[in-house]
């Protein structure tokens, strides 16, 4: 669960505090199809609402003291959303605020201060959509941010001693790069220095739904955003086999009695695949010949429903039966998502490290 | 001196309106208190200036009451502040309330205070006074002791109600409805309230489907004219021609913004719910705040598509499109009406959003507008030539079967007024 934390200011009040489930429901309705287009998973998560109480100048150690009220919710909240500006002022202890949202005259994305990792101006032309879309592009991207793929080189990363405020700084740093080399913004003025959301550098308006053009764009900016500053934290074939039959991607195979056991649509398991199997594949020189994103397609019912389309992209064992692995380069499995879409293939998108030379083991 | 008195309390103490006990009393009353709380902070800093200020330390803004808030405001801007604020609240938390506010005075007198003058009359006064006093007294206390009436004086230390106090309560007891409910004197509302006053209604039931109208004053909720819900359809996944006549259920997708009604909205409906499972009886006390919901929306920009619109990116779906978040809920959402069309009186909702439908196409005030004009004649001509109101019309039949045409028509003239049941009877019959 992650929360907003949004100012009543009455009749102005910028957002009600009861709009989670809205904002769940279009993230998940959006990465649902974008984890059919990508690959690139995430983790759905509630997302909650809190009053702040308004005050004429209101600051972020107020903030935190009312947020520290509630049990669990201060660590978790990403967002604070008010009418009037917030100031900031330097806490002992920051908490992890992405962003605060705020009325001026601009529609602008501001470096932050001590404790907020930016700020984000909004004018009153098309509030409403405005504020909908920012919160919107923060949680979305917090999804994909968690989903296993990309959490496991975030767990390299920081294993390898830096910080998670390295990180958003570093996905900072890629948005001006892109905006610099011609990604447009919808911003006036576009200035992130610790945290961007790529989710707002891929929107082209303001609605909630994606279009097929700004998922792309959005599986590229991840994409590309890991492969320029993270290629270093890529995982292992080892790595990769562990995350691919971990508990992260399972659902067991166990009957629904009492509601229990895997719903419709949730991934089927994949603890059956051999760790040997693979490692074999993801050490493969033939296919992973660079670091990089990789996309595993596992057929899901390898006798099942539409074996005969799918005959032509997985290779064959000696026996004649298919392989229920293939190993994709991002062009590949372009050909791979109408089986994606009709529930065949489960896709799991992969960050690894170039194949050890000396080819399979 | 007059003031703004008012109640706000939670309907959900009332065991009728909740009796599966799906709201949990004791927290809903403790969420009451902080709202009430953070009402009266927004109202202190909303105070224009020291002299406002001081003024609501001296005498305060609740008065009184550990379950019902019984409040009083002096001024009518701050008032209609409170309101506004304590509503919004109380909705974003899915807590029933309902609020009465009217002219007047809460009492700040005792009873000591309060008969004063006809004790001392008794007391010492001349001989006419001085008998009406003792029988006054009697009549009161049953005694005529001054001694024992000290005494009953000591044991009842409650404040007296006024009659504003007294009349207030009978207000709160007689509003069958959720939301706010403003007796604000006959004449003027909106000079002394302010802007977004309108006339509103609850149903009291007669008989089985019978019912009546009762008419008060309610507050709008803010206009936000981009609070408006747009329907798109992915390109990706169909493949259905562009010639594919009316609304496609499948896989459009609903634009509704976060930080619009929309959640505000859902939350009344769960209310709805929740009450109707008890008692589908229950369900005509939400008629009043789901008007107001109706009366708020932006049908400005209200459009419909008969067929598919929009090139590669972005396909608009056909079928309404730019409608308020309420309109849908109370309309085309099949959860929704599964409840709504059994609740007697929803005729009220229907025929406001007819009413606001007009309001919008002919660019006239509404018809439960508080200070109303009537209809020229051009824009009659208008609204009947307007494909909204014919696609309206097919809607509302659509979704509330035959019978709503009769019902409307039946209605109020704050609700719709007789000009406009005459047009919307021109658009039903018009070829």
């Amino acid at each position: 669960m992650r929360h907003y934390a949004t100012v009543d200011g009455g009749e102005d009040n910028p957002l009600p505090a009861s709009s989670g489930s809205i904002l769940k429901k279009t993230a998940t309705d959006n990465l649902r199809k974008l984890r059919i287009e990508s690959g690139l998973d995430y983790v759905g998560f509630e997302i909650g609402g809190r009053h702040l109480d308004y005050a004429p100048d209101l600051n972020l150690a107020d903030i935190r003291r009312q947020l520290d009220a509630h049990a669990g919710v201060l660590d978790k909240t990403r967002v604070v959303v008010a009418c009037d500006p917030i100031v900031d002022v330097a806490l002992e202890v920051g908490f992890n605020l992405f962003l605060s949202v705020q009325f001026g005259e601009d529609y602008e994305w501001k470096p932050g201060g001590a404790n907020s990792a930016g700020t984000v101006v909004i004018d009153p032309d098309h509030r409403l959509q405005k504020i909908s879309a920012i919160l919107l592009d923060v949680f979305q991207d917090v999804m994909i941010a968690n989903s296993p793929s990309i959490a496991s080189v975030i767990a390299n990363y920081r294993a390898s001693g830096r910080s998670m405020k390295d990180f958003y700084a570093l996905k900072a740093e890629f948005a001006r790069e892109a905006v610099a080399a011609g990604a447009g913004t919808l911003f006036e003025r576009y200035e992130p220095t610790q945290y961007a959301a790529f989710s707002a550098l891929a929107r082209k308006d303001l609605y909630q739904s994606m279009t097929q053009g700004e998922r792309s764009g959005l599986a590229r900016c991840w994409i590309e955003f890991l492969n320029a500053k993270l290629v270093d934290c890529f995982l292992t074939a080892e790595q990769a086999a562990r995350l691919v039959r971990s508990e992260a991607f399972r659902t067991t195979t166990a009957p629904r009695v009492d509601g229990s056991g895997p719903k419709t649509n949730e991934r089927t398991r994949r603890g059956f695949l051999r760790e040997r199997d693979l490692v074999a594949l993801f050490r493969d020189r033939q296919v992973v010949h660079e670091a990089g994103s990789y996309v595993l397609c596992i057929v899901n019912r390898p006798n099942g429903p539409g074996i005969d389309q799918m005959s032509a992209f997985f290779d064959r064992s000696p026996g004649g039966a298919i392989r229920p692995l293939k190993l994709c380069s991002g062009r590949q499995y372009d050909k791979m998502k109408d089986f994606v879409r009709e529930g065949w293939v489960t896709p799991v998108r992969l960050f690894l490290q170039e194949a050890p030379r000396g080819g399979r083991p | 001196m007059t003031a703004y008195i008012g109640i706000a309390d939670l309907t959900v103490r009332l065991s009728s309106m909740n009796p599966l006990n799906l709201i949990d009393v004791n927290g809903a009353n403790a969420k009451l208190e902080q709202r009430t709380i953070t009402a009266c902070r927004h109202v202190y800093d909303k105070a224009r200036d020291d002299t406002e200020k001081r003024a609501l330390e001296r005498f305060g803004i609740v008065r009184e009451g550990a379950a019902a808030k019984y409040f009083e405001l002096k001024d009518p801007a701050l008032c209609r502040e409170f309101l506004i604020k304590l509503r919004s609240a109380l909705l974003q938390d899915a807590l029933p309330f309902k609020i009465c506010v009217r002219l007047g005075e809460l009492t700040r007198t005792t009873l000591r205070d309060q008969w004063k003058d006809v004790m001392s009359a008794a007391k010492s006064g001349e001989e006419p006074a001085k008998s009406a006093a003792l029988k006054a007294l009697s009549d009161q206390f049953g005694v005529v002791d001054a001694t024992r009436i000290e005494t009953l004086f000591d044991l009842y230390r409650a404040s007296s109600l006024q009659d504003d106090g007294a009349q207030l309560s009978l207000d709160f007891e007689a509003f069958k409805g959720l939301g706010i409910a403003l007796d604000v004197g006959p004449s003027d509302p909106i000079h002394t309230i302010g802007a977004g006053t309108f006339r509103n209604h609850y149903p009291v039931r007669r008989r089985m489907n019978a019912f009546d109208p009762v008419e008060y004053f309610d507050l709008l909720f803010v206009d936000e004219p981009d609070d408006i819900v747009e329907r798109f359809i992915g390109t990706e996944f169909t493949n259905g021609s562009d010639e594919e006549e009316g609304p496609t259920s499948d896989g459009v997708t609903e634009e509704v913004m976060p930080a619009g009604m929309g959640s505000i909205i859902d939350q009344v409906f769960l209310l709805l719910s929740r009450s109707v499972a008890a008692d589908p009886a229950h369900a005509g006390f939400y008629i009043s705040i789901l008007t107001t919901l109706v009366r708020s929306g932006s049908y400005r920009a209200l459009t419909y598509l008969s067929r598919p619109e929009g090139g590669s990116g972005r396909r608009r779906a056909s079928g309404w499109q730019k409608a308020p978040p309420i309109f849908g809920a109370v309309l085309t959402r099949r959860k929704n009406l599964a409840i709504l069309t059994k609740i007697v009186g929803i005729e009220l909702v229907v025929g406001s959003l007819v009413d606001e439908v007009y309001s919008a196409v002919a660019g006239q005030p509404s018809s439960a507008a508080a200070v109303r004009t009537g209809d020229n004649a051009g824009e009659v001509e208008a609204v009947k030539a307007d494909d909204r109101m014919q696609r309206l019309v097919k809607t509302i039949h659509a979704a509330y079967g035959p019978t709503w045409l009769r019902k409307v028509l039946n209605l109020p003239e704050a609700v719709l007024s007789p000009e406009r049941k005459r047009v919307l009877l021109a658009v039903v019959t018009a070829p």
